[in-house]
């Protein structure tokens, strides 16, 4: 193999690495894209919160009531 | 040779167009990362269109209200308990915070409020209660539907209830609410589920 066919292997094998290299990013980028457009396309946002307490027999009130 | 110099040619035009492939790729990324920088250089005159894209999200500082466990002390018909630090005629550990709603968006949301209990099914018993109250955490952050008045309890039902017709971003309201426990409620682990519905206003 002389130089000038070890340039060429070595410049198409950049050109393979940018072309990955560009290929993830794009993906990337519409992958963000998509799950932002999911977020603003949610029609009934809700948040759910618990009330809650334990209630324990009053004096005079047997353990089985209620 | 010439073989070879072809090659060569070849390889630096594919390289060319990968590169370009990648810059193509970090205007996309600049855009996104960056969308509202702007930059140029107006010769005269000129007009800016800046499109903000709408944020509609509401948050809950905490998700949970839990007064424990306790009773109803002495003989006493009912007791009282609420999320203002308040805990009358039982031995409840007080709470002195309800639930704090953030419109976290940058659009006015219209709030509503379900429980999936109301006081009977919640508690139990003779005249028990379970009743909310909606505030202002930041001064007019939320603007009420006629009828509706920030500051007082109103009573729980299993029905969807508007309780802001308007609530501005980036502001607060808190929900607190004040439970009548008689002394034949319900007797355990007693819980009712509460859902704060959010959209933009239209």
């Amino acid at each position: 193999m002389n130089k000038k066919q070890r340039l060429a292997v070595i410049l198409l094998i950049l050109a393979i690495i940018l072309s990955v290299i560009s290929i993830i990013i794009h993906v990337a980028v519409n992958q963000i894209e998509d799950s932002s457009g999911d977020n603003s396309g949610e029609e009934n946002p809700v948040l759910q919160g618990t009330i809650q307490l334990t209630v324990q027999p009053s004096e005079g009130r047997p353990n089985d009531e209620g | 040779m010439m073989k070879d110099n072809l090659l060569v040619a070849v390889s630096l035009v594919v390289i060319v167009f990968s590169i370009g492939g990648l810059i193509s790729s970090y205007g996309l990324v600049v855009e996104i990362v960056s969308p509202n920088v702007l930059t140029g250089h107006a010769t005269s005159t000129g007009t800016i269109n800046v499109t903000i894209t709408e944020n509609v999200l509401a948050n809950l500082t905490s998700s949970n209200v839990n007064w424990g466990t306790g009773a109803i002390t002495g003989e006493n018909s009912n007791a009282t308990i609420d999320t203002l630090g308040n805990i009358s005629r039982g031995n409840w550990s007080a709470l002195s915070s309800g639930l704090v709603i953030k419109n976290e968006g940058n659009v006015a949301l219209v709030l509503d409020f379900q429980s999936n209990k109301n006081a009977t099914n919640f508690i139990g018993g003779t005249s028990s209660s379970f009743k909310y109250m909606i505030t202002n955490v930041d001064s007019g952050a939320c603007t009420p539907p006629d009828g509706f008045v920030l500051g007082t309890f109103y009573e729980t039902n299993t029905s969807t209830i508007q309780i802001c017709d308007s609530f501005a971003p980036n502001e607060s309201v808190r929900m607190d609410f004040e439970l009548t426990i008689p002394s034949n409620s319900n007797l355990g682990i007693l819980s009712s589920t509460i859902t704060i519905g959010y959209n933009k206003v239209t």
